[in-house]
Parts: structure tokens; C-alpha cells; sequence
């Protein structure tokens, strides 16, 4: 932590604790409640903002923290500490029974189950009899003494500022390494971010835990705020409020959550006597508005004010990128060691795919060799994506094997063929488009920060990771945009960003997927740079490439696919001079001149 | 026997309620791939312009009823229009509309309360209240009613999605929403004629359940639940597949209550239940769709 931010921290807990000296009794039950469910919409919007899950779940995770401490502590007259860690260990355990059913599957599952579980948990409440008090809730239940000091009162706001900063430092400590980008990244486009090594399941289900278990803890604050819990506190109203503040304030920004929490949560207050009780119909309506006009939010919009009050030159995103700064091309010898005496990297015997009758792969062999530069040629549907997303575990074989030096790689899920060193770009660019252009790159850097969320070495290797985005951005010749918003990057850049991307992974093969496809003749030709170089590097490369004048100068080697089978296997030259290329090729021509007569 | 036809009869009765939601969520689902969330407010929408139209303006139940499906279609349309199309046609993320309709769902609730109160409000049956015996099953009027609406709407679903080529559209678009447009298909109309068809279906079964429970402002989020619950169940991949869950559902809600030895309200978990326990051990449901989709 640096000497700054340790200023900003404790400035933010001064002006929160000053504000206590101004308020009343009416508006100190404001400040409390507006505080929790600042912290609420904090966690919260992890979930959802900066994960993209939409679950209905939290206000009754939020709930059952303060009936779960309420119950230990009074109803059975455990000692805190112990109704703390119960009350912690049963909003894990139903986190966990909600997350790993409904977070396996794609779409929306997570909403439907997270929507029914928080309708239940308002139906225990009211039918749970004398130990939840049913509808009447439960009361009267002292505040307890900690350490000697009672928790209530001013006491108690001071628990509460504290609680507020340390969710939010909580939150912002994850959110600032690999894992927050993985979320992030899952978010905005989830199949590269599997094809980059991360495990979206895992991922997903630790942050619905995480950020439910955040909201457990806040509710057990809660619970001393007016020392009376009730199940209409915890209805799916107040959840819908949450999202709605995380929507208008922003989603995905800390700012965002905490402006959102304070407006609509203020509203009320203020315009109580013009729209009523029935502010809710107007969230719906602002909700609307704001997704349809105004996607950024409240917070959003205070940065435009930002901006035009104080104007910042926008980094240098126009006009050509620095030329591709390559290292020299090895010198050929290593070259021609690495390539055919070398056992191959990756052997492809019988892959084979049929989709129902249609056969898009069929009895597919061809060897792979560290650095040699390996093209995919063939017509329209001979089956060359396919063999990549068989080989990326995208979609399952038929039949076939696919040996990683000696291991099995064929049927490993996307994630999994990453770490084992299998990157790959794809033939729409797919960026995060929520991230900068640098942490695009970082992304690709997944599997080198898994399962290192607590080590100390963690910052350093972080630190270490992005010098080197920079230079791989260099090296690619995007680094004067490496803090741009990727949004901004013309096509061929957002392909150079792919490889980028694909190259910090360490791969020991890279599959390019038509990777000339819309570039302009100068960016082919520093692409064409690139890919010789990654060859050079003892990196293998898979090409899939129509472009024959990009594909044959570049090119070791190219086999030939036609429907699915392998029609030849060579040297360029070679190739080009099989009668069995030439009549796949000119006998697509031949069929075209009919169906266009 | 005959308590166990008069279950089954009672099972069709909320079976088919479930059902019927459970299809207007499949119906806007499947081409659009937008999970609309309102569409359980929306059949409580359709509950009470019922009672408006036959309490309040007197009308007869036979022209009540399409009234009351023209105004949930309406809504539908209305909320794809200026909600989903604008979302959709700049490439929104698909959480976007999702959360559109979910401000609509709150506004629709909102407006439920600001027009008809929180009181619950008497809705007629068309058949009159009594208990009717049908051969060897007995059941409530409005029950036989149910099921017979129940099974014109699928087989008429059921015809429309196999037989015309306005539903074959519907599943093209389903499959391969890019193609569908390649090859003629008119994507905007889809959109919202998805979105007209599941609010008109919401509303007709908000219709049809108001004479049991009375018109009530809560009554949307339990018809939701309960019908993607037996939508999970029975399958999303066909039109089958939402009637055979809402059934399933109903069968198990009233086997629960009748043997099990727990509160009525924990009736509400068996939903819960099933749809996790779905989710863990078969998520494509009892009738995934035909192989190859």
C-alpha cells in the first residue's frame, strides 16, 4: 500500500466519522441504514457489475446473517463469537447449495434459482413459528458488549463506518489482481476467456460465495441497527432496489454502487411528500432510461462533468501505431534444430467430428513441431475451425487423439488446454471490452497468477507480468495504446491485441484462426513479421488461412483439408503443385460458375 | 379412486396455470433468448383488467377474454418496443434487455398497487363457483375450465411452432437467430410478436387464476417462479416440455401437502426444491430438445 492511499483511507474514515458529530437521532438512523446498504450494494455489485451474474440472492443472504446471529446468540444463548462463526458457516453452506447448481450452466439459471431461494427464505421466516417470531420478527435482544465496550449507540456507527471501508477494501484487493480481471473477463466475453485459461465455473461460484458471504456479515450489523429484525426488511422490494442502484449509479464501478446507494436510498427522504410511497415505479422507470440512454450511470456522468471541468488530453489513439519493434530473427540454424529432428509437440491421429449425419472432421493425422509454422488450408466447410475447437476443447470429438507431448489433451475443457499451453486467436476479434488494452493482455497471463490470490509473492509477479504486457505490446506495435480503452482499437489493431494477448500466455503453440482476414496490406506484413518471429521463438503455429499469397511464403509446412478429411500433406511447393489441392479448389470454382449462371 | 380423480382434476386446475406461464416464458424465450422476467407481473396485469372488464364495465365473460389477451399482448409489445428493440439493435450486452424488463416487472408491480390497491378483488368464474361432475371426475367449475383452455392453447402452440411457417421461423430463429435473418426471416417481427404471444399467454393465465385466489397484486412473482420452475423441469427445448413440468409440479405440490407433515407454506420449497435438484441432474429437463439443436 502506498504512502498515498494510505491517506486517501484514512481522509475517507475521517469525513465518515465526522459526519456522525452532525447528526440527530432521525438522521443518524439514516446515516446507519444508508451506510449499510451502501456496503450491501458494494458486494453486490461484484456479483453483479464486475462479474455480470444476475441473482436475486443477496438481500436474503443479507437476511440471514441478521436472523442467524439474532437465533444462536438469544434464541439459543450461544456465546457471540460462536453464533458469528455459525451464523458465517450457514450463509456458506446455502451459498455454495445455490451457486454450484445453478452456476454450472450458461444463462440465466443462477436468476431463476436465486429468485426462488430468496421467495423461500421470506416464507421460513414468516412460518418459522417462535424461533424466527414468524411475521412479527424478533426484538428486543440486547446490544452486546465486545472487549468492554458496548455496541450500540455512536459505538455502533463506528462499527459500521468500519464495516463499510473494510468491504470496500475487501473487494477493492481482489478486484486489483488477476482475479478480478478473470471476472471481468467473464463478464464481457466468456469463450476467450476460457480459451485463456480460466475456469468460468470455479470463478463464478467463488464470487457469488465471496460476495454472498459479505452480505451475511453485513446483515449481522444489521441486526443491531434498531436491535429488530422482520422478514418484510428482507423482501424482494429491497432487493430490486439494490439492483437499481448499482444500474444507476454505474455498473461494475465502487463509486457507482456508492453513488447509486446514496440517491435512491436519500430520495425517498427527501421527495417523500411529491412521489409517495410508491418510489419504486419510478426506479423502474429511471432503471429503463438509464439502460436504454445512459449505460454508465450516475458515476458515468460525473466523470463527463469531470472531464469537461478539468480536460485531460485523451492518450494518442489516432493516426498509425509505432511500427512492430521485433526483436532479430533468430538465426536460422536454431531454427532448423527445432523443427524435424525434434519429437512434435502435438500428434493428431483419427480426430474425427460428425454433427448428427454431417461429417466435419474425419480421421484427421498430422503432427505439430515446436516452431514450425503450420497451415490449415481448404475450401468453405472443410473443417478447419472445427479441428480448432476440437483441439481447444471447445466441442467434444467423435473420436481421435491428440497427444501434448505424450499426455492426452483431446476432451480437456478450454481452461485446461490453456494451461497446458495452448493459446489461440479467433477470426472475429473477441476483446474484453470493459478492460484497457494492457489488461486484455494481462488476461492472457491467467494461468501464471491461478491459485495465487494470497501469496505474498503475488504484487511482484503482477508487477513483473505487466512490464512484460507492455513490451509484448511493444513488440506488436501497440504500445503507445497499451492504456487506451480497447473499444478505440481499429480491426487490425484488435487483431494485433489478439496475438498480444495469446503470446503472454508463455503458449508452446499458438492456433491462429484466419488471422489475415480484413487486415490492410502494411498490417499483413507486420503480422506476416510477427508470426515468422513466433516461429523463430520455438513457439508452434497452427494457421488457418485463406489467403494463400499471406499463407504459402509463411508457412513450414500446410496440410489440406476438403469435407472433413485430409487430402494432402507438405512443403508449399509441394501443395501447390498436388492434383488433388488444385482440383478442390478449381472444382469449387467450376460449381460456383453454375450456381451464379 | 374417485379422491384420487378429484387430485387429479385439482392437479390439472394449477398444473395448468403453471403450464400456461411456463409456455409464455418458453414462447419469448426460444427466438428472442431474453428471459423476460415481467411476464409473471404481467399475468397478474391480465388478472385484473379481467376484473375490470367484467365486474366494473359489466362484460360479458366471452368478450371479456379477448380483451383481456389484446391488453397483456399490447403490454408485451409495448415493453419489446421500447425496451428490448433499441437494446438489441446497438448489440447491448444480453444482460441489458434483461434488465430493462426487470425496471418493466417493477413498474408493472407498481401499477398493479397505484390503479387497483392491495386489497385482493373478487374475480368471477365464468362457470359460476360450483363443483361440477364430469363422469367420474369432480372438480370445481373453473377447474374444467382451466384444463380445457390449457389444452386448446398447446395444442394450438403445438400447431403453430410444427405445422405453419410462422413457427418454423420461430425455431429458426431459435437455432440460428443470424441465419434465420439470411434467409428472409423478419427478426424484428419475431422479437416482438415473442414478446406479444408470452404477455397474451401470461394473461390469459392470470385470467384463468384470479376466480381461485381472487385478483391480488402478489399474486406475479408465484405464478413466475412456479412457471420457470416447471419450465426447468419439463425442458426448455419444446413446447411439450412446459406442460409436462407444470403438471409434474402441480402433482408434487399437492402430494406434498397432502402427505407431508409440514406447514402449507412450505408448499413455496417444493418449486425451489425440484428446480435445484433439476439443475444438479438434469438440466436440459425431462424433454430436452430433438438431437442436432
Amino acid at each position: 500500500m502506498t504512502r498515498r492511499s494510505i491517506l486517501v483511507w484514512l481522509l475517507g474514515a475521517g469525513l465518515l466519522v465526522a459526519c456522525t458529530f452532525a447528526l440527530n437521532d432521525y438522521t443518524g438512523d439514516i446515516f446507519r441504514k444508508l451506510l449499510l446498504t451502501a456496503t450491501l450494494a458494494l458486494s453486490f455489485n461484484f456479483l453483479f457489475g464486475i462479474t455480470g451474474q444476475l441473482a436475486f440472492s443477496h438481500v436474503a443472504f443479507y437476511g440471514i446473517g441478521a436472523y442467524a446471529i439474532v437465533i444462536f446468540a438469544y434464541q439459543i444463548g450461544w456465546p457471540l463469537p460462536i453464533a458469528f462463526l455459525a451464523a458465517l458457516a450457514i450463509g456458506l453452506v446455502l451459498a455454495f447449495v445455490v451457486a454450484i447448481p445453478s452456476l454450472r450452466l450458461e444463462g440465466f439459471f443462477l436468476g431463476l434459482a436465486s429468485l426462488a431461494f430468496a421467495q423461500i427464505f421470506t416464507v421460513v421466516l414468516v412460518q418459522g413459528g417462535e424461533i424466527t417470531g414468524a411475521s412479527d420478527g424478533l426484538s428486543g435482544y440486547v446490544a452486546p458488549v465486545i472487549l468492554g465496550i458496548r455496541f450500540s449507540g455512536q459505538n455502533y456507527l463506528y462499527a459500521i463506518i468500519g464495516l463499510f471501508l473494510a468491504t470496500l477494501a475487501v473487494l477493492l484487493a481482489i478486484d486489483q489482481t488477476y482475479f478480478g480481471r478473470a471476472c471481468r473477463a467473464i463478464r464481457d466475453n466468456p469463450e476467450p476467456a476460457a480459451s485463456m485459461g480460466i475456469n468460468i465455473t470455479k470463478t463464478k461460484i467463488l464470487v457469488f460465495v465471496l460476495s454472498s458471504t459479505l452480505a451475511v456479515i453485513a446483515g449481522m450489523f444489521y441486526a443491531y441497527a434498531d436491535r429488530y429484525v422482520s422478514p418484510f426488511v428482507f423482501d424482494l422490494d429491497y432487493m430490486f432496489l439494490l439492483f437499481f442502484m448499482v444500474v444507476i449509479g454505474g455498473c461494475g464501478r465502487y463509486a457507482g454502487a456508492i453513488i447509486g446507494a446514496t440517491v435512491l436510498f436519500l430520495l425517498p427522504e427527501i421527495l417523500g411528500g411529491i412521489i409517495g410511497k410508491r418510489h419504486l415505479f419510478f426506479y423502474g422507470l429511471f432503471v429503463v432510461l438509464a439502460i436504454l440512454f445512459w449505460p454508465d450511470g450516475l458515476a458515468g456522468l460525473f466523470d463527463r462533468i469531470m472531464r469537461s471541468v478539468m480536460p485531460r488530453r485523451p492518450p494518442a489513439t489516432r493516426g498509425q501505431t509505432g511500427a512492430a519493434v521485433l526483436p532479430l530473427l533468430p538465426d536460422s540454424a536454431k531454427r532448423e534444430a527445432l523443427a524435424p529432428q525434434a519429437a512434435p509437440l502435438l500428434r493428431v491421429r483419427g480426430l474425427s467430428k460428425r454433427f448428427g449425419w454431417l461429417v466435419a472432421v474425419e480421421q484427421l493425422d498430422f503432427d505439430l513441431y515446436p516452431g514450425e509454422i503450420l497451415g490449415i488450408i481448404g475450401p468453405n466447410g472443410a473443417g478447419k475451425t472445427t479441428t480448432f475447437n476440437l483441439l481447444a476443447g471447445v466441442i467434444a470429438p467423435t473420436a481421435g487423439s491428440a497427444r501434448l507431448v505424450e499426455r492426452e489433451m483431446l476432451g480437456l475443457p478450454p481452461h485446461r488446454v490453456a494451461r497446458w499451453g495452448i493459446m489461440r486467436t479467433y477470426q472475429h476479434n473477441r476483446p474484453f471490452i470493459g478492460l484497457s488494452v494492457v489488461e486484455n493482455v494481462l488476461v492472457g497471463a491467467h494461468t501464471r497468477f491461478e491459485g495465487r490470490l494470497f501469496e505474498v509473492r503475488l504484487r511482484r509477479i503482477e508487477a513483473e507480468t505487466r512490464a512484460e504486457a507492455r513490451r509484448i505490446l511493444e513488440l506488436v506495435g501497440l504500445g503507445e495504446l497499451a492504456d487506451a480503452d480497447v473499444r478505440r482499437l481499429s480491426f487490425g489493431q484488435g487483431r494485433l491485441l489478439e496475438v498480444a494477448r495469446a503470446l503472454i500466455g508463455r503458449p508452446r503453440a499458438i492456433m491462429f484462426d484466419e488471422p489475415a482476414a480484413g487486415l490492410t496490406p502494411p498490417e499483413l506484413e507486420r503480422l506476416g513479421a510477427i508470426i515468422r518471429w513466433i516461429g523463430g521463438q520455438g513457439i508452434a503455429v497452427l494457421l488457418i488461412e485463406h489467403d494463400m499469397n499471406f499463407l504459402l511464403p509463411l508457412a513450414d509446412r500446410a496440410i489440406v483439408l476438403n469435407f472433413g478429411r485430409k487430402i494432402a500433406d507438405g512443403t508449399p511447393d509441394a501443395i501447390c503443385a498436388d492434383p488433388q489441392v488444385i482440383e478442390a479448389y478449381l472444382g469449387m470454382v467450376e460449381r460456383q460458375r453454375v450456381t451464379t449462371a | 379412486m374417485s379422491d384420487f380423480l378429484e387430485l387429479m382434476v385439482s392437479v390439472g386446475e394449477t398444473g395448468g396455470i403453471y403450464a400456461l406461464v411456463a409456455l409464455a416464458f418458453l414462447v419469448t424465450l426460444r427466438p428472442t433468448g431474453v428471459f423476460n422476467f415481467a411476464l409473471g407481473e404481467w399475468a397478474g396485469f391480465g388478472a385484473f383488467i379481467g376484473v375490470v372488464a367484467v365486474v366494473d364495465f359489466g362484460l360479458p365473460y366471452i368478450i371479456a377474454l379477448p380483451f383481456v389477451i389484446g391488453a397483456a399482448a399490447l403490454l408485451g409489445w409495448v415493453a419489446e418496443r421500447l425496451t428490448v428493440r433499441p437494446l438489441v439493435e446497438r448489440d447491448a450486452p444480453i444482460l441489458s434487455p434483461i434488465l430493462a424488463l426487470l425496471g418493466v416487472m417493477v413498474m408493472t408491480h407498481e401499477g398493479i398497487v397505484f390503479f387497483f390497491g392491495t386489497s385482493n378483488q373478487f374475480a368471477p368464474s365464468p362457470l359460476g363457483g360450483g363443483r361440477v361432475v364430469l363422469g367420474p371426475f369432480i372438480g370445481s367449475s373453473q377447474g374444467f375450465l382451466i384444463i380445457a383452455v390449457t389444452a386448446i392453447v398447446f395444442l394450438a402452440a403445438w400447431y403453430f411452432f410444427e405445422r405453419t411457417i410462422w413457427g418454423r421461423a420461430f425455431e429458426a430463429v431459435a437455432i440460428d437467430r443470424f441465419a434465420a435473418g439470411l434467409v428472409g426471416v423478419n427478426l424484428r417481427l419475431t422479437s416482438a410478436l415473442a414478446f406479444a404471444a408470452g404477455g397474451a399467454v401470461a394473461g390469459l393465465a392470470g385470467l384463468l387464476q384470479s376466480p381461485l385466489t381472487s385478483a391480488s397484486y402478489l399474486m406475479g412473482l408465484p405464478l413466475a417462479i412456479k412457471g420457470f420452475s416447471a419450465l426447468v423441469i419439463g425442458g426448455m427445448g419444446r413446447i411439450e416440455g412446459a406442460l409436462l413440468g407444470g403438471l409434474l409440479l402441480a402433482l408434487l405440490e399437492r402430494l406434498v401437502l397432502r402427505y407431508a407433515p409440514i406447514p402449507s407454506g412450505f408448499a413455496l420449497g417444493v418449486p425451489l426444491l425440484l428446480l435445484i435438484l433439476f439443475l444438479l441432474v438434469r438440466p436440459s429437463g425431462l424433454l430436452p430438445s430433438p438431437s442436432g439443436r
